[in-house]
């Protein structure tokens, strides 16, 4: 089934060019230069009685792309198509019981002047590179960690040596070899199109004299990934990526900030809805953001709330699926760094609940990257092998609202000894890919809202509370104010609740009247919280977005594995959830009205 | 009505049209309507901006990058960023005094303000009128604290006014371009970096190309208006070895010029190409140096890089006023500070010099005053600092030398520096002086600085106020007539006055080298061109060195070098 699709899908689209396997012809070198190179580390590399690595895994990412941005229908930036050739190291010392990794320290920050290997394994190498430059590269980068884990696993051994272990989990799990080779694909990034398109998609904004600023940007990028490791595990695949990005702010009459989103993520350019589709949904988007200048606040509400659609899939995304899976605190020899890192990670009451009730009993969840779509939606948090190595597998997480197990990389949970499939990014984590939440308890939208009112005079309140939009950790930094980044990062650093901000609140009375609120926060939302989801409506809601972990230029990496999931799930109605009005301090409206649409 | 309204146009265009050589762009016209158009909203409000101006730089990019012989980057990039002056209060005290007690309040004045590359007037002025309007809340909130810790706070050293008072400019130049043949550069760029791989101990070679057009634009509510551009590039070569002992050899070349012409040619750059493998092989095995006390010699770029590190960040006037500077130099004005033969200049306004174009060249700064040549010390003696817009004690005035990088705040900072001997001594005479000196101190060697790699300086007044300069190159010229040894682990240390007082020659051989300057108000492009100098006595000590072995397995080659 998936195999016709995709030769339908090579015909149809000319410009994506299919090649045979054996046709990485003159890119073989790249292979050759990482087996060569390891192959000697393997067989060399050791200092003095210390022990050799018993783990090494070579990564290259070839790959291109360009990006654009403008605003009101101006280019603000535009990079031209620009390839570059990121090649990562993964190397382990010690044994598979226990080995160096796991552990972080103030000293692996910022050591050789050799060559620049970043703390996750990864370096920049020439993108035109031969087969001895990539081999240099591969060979400092692995000399440099090599030295990094003999460090760690030493300093790690040490600050276990002095204190109890409760946890005797393994450092990593075996898995079978394996191997896959998939043509490469390529795109052709048609940088004046791609101009001339954001030019048109941000002059929409032109028309909106309430908003102050907004900004549309767009991309398309291609990469092919060759992975290899010393157990024998060959994977060599192509990815496309494209993306169109909107964003807007303006302020309230009382000054309070509103800002808004909508985003498109597809594989190739040609995924991505039409023209005239997105300038509907900036429309949509614009004509809503205007509209809640002048919604009315609410001092703070306690009672049932109704998820719909794109805030269901937020709530799933930033509170359930990062707890669906595995993590592993580390072990460090700096009490402040290990504690920060804890606040990192934040709550993970869900590592130990194996077995326990963890959603409402009608609610199950299921991760699965093998998927590309559900429904006729594409969906873009797929994979057929992880990070790893691994094939990909679906991972039935939650049945009947009863957690079954984690997502997990090679790095075991004491409960999880193997790897499913679920390491994503650089730094190989396991992450969700294609997250899918169904309910036995359907409920068309009527009911549901029926429902929602139904539990409001239940509760003696005057109305309930419906969200329809949620911002994310990714979107919240897209809008952030850059002209003062010192007092930004200062407010970045606070404690983070388990999900963002609503965007789009209504007050929905008994006789189905709704009213737009402005400015509230949720406050108390748990993991807790999701055993008291009430009902789920019967359709389900196709979410496609980037991961609220990081942002994909964070580390200049087009990392094609990390970053984007997609969230499949019904509209939820919680039975209680406390929200209040943000208290965060703002500017006042401007003072001068605006140069082009007055006032 | 009409006609007077004709007449008032007639006398603006005329003014534009004076001392300009091109049109005024949409980009300039939309920044003085927004400006005149916010202003006039905010000059009615309680306690309105007395100052107001927008810069909007433009920089138009080609980059290629190659190591060991390869392309490690090859595009080319268009932005353009914003940055506002927004002052409430008055001349003499306004939002932007110092803050005493508050660290953060000086340190970092940065904005990121990004603006599109497009000239559409009615986008420009929607992103000029949000940023204004945040900008002056901003400054109301500042100018509050200032009043306040300047009634909590004793009265300061210095009195002066926070903003000096200037005669407005107006100078329109066209958008200049570049033609960049970028292919032929990534040739030239891959064949540069080859010769690098014959050499299993260098283990980074690479070489750089940066070709901008950077076109400002700026416009004050005191009238000034200015639209400059200027086209540079810049070749960098860079190379990294390791000795065994675990240090960490680097060697850096740079070039600049105003076109690609400018630049030196292939023979010459791999010239010193080899010269840089050559350096490093030979460090490797150097003998580590001791700490030492004696008579040395820095070689032109060495001692251009020392005055830049040494006396220039402590000439900044600026730094005579902040309460947390150790303003160094603050008392000596009109004292001898240094030999009373050498003349110590800043001069912006040439762009050429001995032959090679200067990087610190500007027609103004950025804060809209036209840059001037400031000659801060004349034979020996300390005669003036240099200045922004930030008036000190006896300077009340800009002499044009208020830099920044874009969306940084303006402070005084270098230019082209020229140190000056008044009776040069040739070089090899000069040597003769070195061994002289040593003979009569009784030491075997004296140490003579060929490269030096940058430098660091404290200026402020918690941390001790020295000096760090960091040699690459350093020999040991013996008195007995031993040919000169390469040595390898010298840091050159300690105090600006005392240093200052051993300089005793120079040479007549000037050197010119460039470098981008960082400090609180980002990275700015300097020159420095200066003669050897003679120091009858130095202080060194051992470097900081990487613990780190050399690599494991030796490099992975294919072919040998022949």
């Amino acid at each position: 089934m998936r195999k016709r699709k995709n030769i339908r899908f090579m015909l149809v689209t000319a410009v994506i060019l299919g090649l045979a396997v054996d046709a990485l012809g003159q890119n073989q070198f790249i292979i050759r230069a990482m087996k060569d190179e390891m192959d000697r580390a393997m067989a060399g590399l050791k200092i003095d009685t210390m022990k050799p690595p018993y783990y090494l895994a070579y990564t290259v990412y070839d790959q291109g792309g360009c990006s654009v941005r403008a605003s009101m229908g101006s280019l603000v930036s535009s990079s031209e198509p620009a390839r570059s050739r990121p090649i990562n190291v993964q190397l382990r010392v010690g044994g598979k019981g226990f080995d160096n990794t796991n552990f972080v320290s103030f000293a692996a920050f910022g050591r050789s002047r050799l060559a620049y290997v970043a703390e996750d394994g990864t370096l920049y190498s020439a993108f035109e590179g031969d087969y001895d430059a990539l081999r240099r590269d591969f060979w400092l980068a692995t000399d440099i960690l090599y030295k990094r884990a003999l460090d760690n696993l030493s300093k790690k051994k040490a600050v276990l040596q002095n204190s109890v272990r409760t946890d005797s989990t393994a450092d990593f799990s075996i898995v079978e070899p394996y191997s896959t080779t998939t043509a490469p694909l390529a795109e052709k990034f048609d940088k004046q199109q791609w101009e001339e398109k954001v030019r048109r998609l941000s002059a929409v904004f032109k028309k909106y004299s309430g908003i102050q600023k907004s900004e549309v940007s767009a991309g398309s990028h291609d990469a092919y990934m060759y992975f290899l490791n010393n157990e024998g595990s060959q994977v060599n695949r192509g990815y496309l990526r494209s993306y169109v990005e909107i964003t807007a702010s303006t302020q309230a009459s009382d000054g309070m900030p509103l800002n808004d989103f909508v985003a498109f993520y597809a594989t190739s350019q040609r995924e991505l809805p039409g023209e005239k589709e997105m300038i509907q949904q900036i429309e949509a988007m614009a004509n809503e953001l205007t509209a809640r200048r002048d919604a009315v606040l609410l001092d703070s509400y306690s009672g049932p709330v109704l998820f719909e659609k794109q805030a269901a899939a937020e709530v799933i995304a930033q509170g359930l699926g990062p707890s669906l899976c595995n993590v592993r605190e580390p072990v460090s020899d700096n009490a402040q760094l290990e504690q920060m890192i804890k606040n990192q990670l934040g709550e993970n009451t869900m590592q130990n609940k194996i077995g326990a009730k963890v959603l409402a009993a009608f609610i199950s969840v299921t991760d699965d990257p093998t998927k590309s779509s559900f429904n006729g939606s594409a969906l873009v948090g797929g994979y057929p092998v992880d990070a790893e190595g691994v094939p990909a597998r679906e991972v039935k997480l939650v049945e009947k609202g009863i957690l079954k197990t984690l997502l997990t990389s090679r790095t075991p949970h004491k409960r999880i000894p193997e790897s499913n499939g679920h390491a994503r990014g650089l730094a190989h984590q396991a992450f969700v890919s294609n997250l899918f939440v169904t309910s036995t308890k359907t409920m068309n939208d009527a009911e549901l809202k029926n429902a929602l009112v139904a539990m409001c005079k239940e509760r003696g309140l005057d109305f309930g509370i419906v969200i329809r939009k949620m911002t994310n950790p990714y979107f919240q930094r897209l809008t952030r104010d850059q002209s003062d980044p010192m007092s930004s990062y200062y407010a970045a650093t606070g404690p983070k609740p388990l999900v963002g901000v609503p965007l789009s609140v209504f007050k929905v009375y008994p006789d189905g009247r709704e009213e737009r609120v402005r400015g509230m926060e949720i406050v108390d939302m748990t993991l807790q919280s999701f055993k008291e989801i009430t009902a789920a409506s019967k359709g389900a809601y196709v979410y496609n977005h980037i991961t609220s972990q990081r942002r994909p230029s964070y580390t200049g990496i087009f990392d094609p594995q990390d970053t984007r999931v997609s969230v499949v799930t019904p509209s939820l109605l919680f039975e209680s959830i406390d929200l209040k009005k943000t208290s965060a301090p703002h500017r006042t409206a401007p003072i001068v009205p605006h140069p082009v649409f007055g006032q | 009505m009409n006609l007077r309204l004709l007449l008032l146009t007639v006398t603006l265009f005329y003014v534009l049209a004076s001392g300009q050589s091109g049109q005024q762009s949409v980009v300039l016209t939309a920044m003085k309507a927004e400006l005149d158009h916010s202003l006039g909203y905010l000059k009615k409000q309680e306690s309105p901006p007395y100052f107001l101006s927008y810069s909007i730089i433009d920089l138009q990019r080609t980059y290629v990058g190659a190591t060991f012989g390869v392309l490690q980057s090859s595009g080319e990039s268009h932005s353009r960023q914003l940055a506002l002056g927004l002052r409430v209060g008055d001349y003499s005290l306004d939002n932007t005094h110092e803050i005493r007690g508050d660290v953060a309040s000086y340190q970092m004045r940065y904005q990121y303000i990004p603006i599109p590359i497009e000239n559409d007037s009615d986008v420009l002025r929607t992103v000029l009128w949000l940023e204004t309007d945040k900008r002056y809340k901003k400054a109301t909130d500042e100018y509050t604290k200032v009043k306040t810790n300047k009634a909590v706070k004793v009265k300061e050293e210095d009195a002066s006014d926070d903003f000096s008072r200037e005669q407005p400019s107006v100078y329109v130049e066209e958008p200049k371009t570049l033609k960049i043949d970028r292919p032929l550069w990534e040739a030239k760029l891959k064949n540069y970096t080859k010769s690098f791989r014959d050499h299993p101990n260098i283990f980074g070679g690479n070489a750089s190309l940066e070709a901008t057009v950077e076109t400002k634009y700026f416009v004050s509510s005191e009238g000034t208006m200015l639209q400059t551009s200027v086209p540079y590039v810049r070749l960098g070569i860079s190379a990294v070895s390791k000795a065994d002992d675990g240090m960490e050899l680097p060697r850096y070349e740079s070039f600049f010029a105003f076109s690609p012409e400018g630049l030196p040619g292939d023979e010459q750059v791999i010239r010193r190409i080899q010269t840089m493998i050559d350096d490093l092989e030979k460090l490797r095995t150097a003998p580590l140096v001791d700490p030492y006390t004696g008579p040395a010699i820095l070689a032109g770029g060495a001692a251009g890089v020392f005055f830049h590190e040494v006396l220039g960040h402590r000439v900044e006037g600026h730094r005579q006023k902040l309460e947390t500077e150790g303003q160094t130099f603050r008392k000596k004005l009109g004292e001898k500070v240094l030999a009373d033969s050498i003349d110590v200049i800043y001069d912006p306004t040439i762009d050429r010099l001995n032959g090679s174009d200067l990087s610190g060249y500007y027609k103004y700064d950025d804060e809209g005053v036209k840059g001037q040549k400031v000659t801060v010390i004349e034979n020996g003696i300390l005669k003036r600092f240099l200045m922004g817009r930030n008036p000190i004690e006896k300077f009340s005035n800009s002499n044009g030398h208020g830099r920044g990088q874009a969306g940084f705040q303006p402070v005084s900072r270098q230019s082209n520096l020229i140190v000056q001997p008044k009776n040069p001594i040739r070089s090899s005479r000069l040597r003769q002086i070195l061994i002289d000196e040593c003979l009569r101190k009784q030491k075997p060697y004296g140490l003579m600085f060929a490269q030096i790699e940058g430098g660091f300086t404290t200026t402020g007044r918690t941390m001790p106020n020295s000096f760090n300069v960091l040699p690459l190159v350093v020999y040991r010229v013996y008195t007995d007539g031993r040919p000169d040894e390469l040595v390898r682990g010298v840091d050159l240390v300690g105090t600006p006055l005392t240093v200052f007082g051993k300089i005793t020659a120079a040479g007549d051989d000037p050197e010119t080298w460039y470098g981008y300057c960082g400090a609180e108000s980002g990275s700015v492009p300097v020159s420095q061109t200066c003669p050897s100098i003679f120091i009858s006595e130095v202080e060194v000590q051992k470097k900081d060195k990487s613990q780190e072995k050399p690599p494991i397995l030796p490099a992975p080659f294919t072919k040998k070098a022949n």
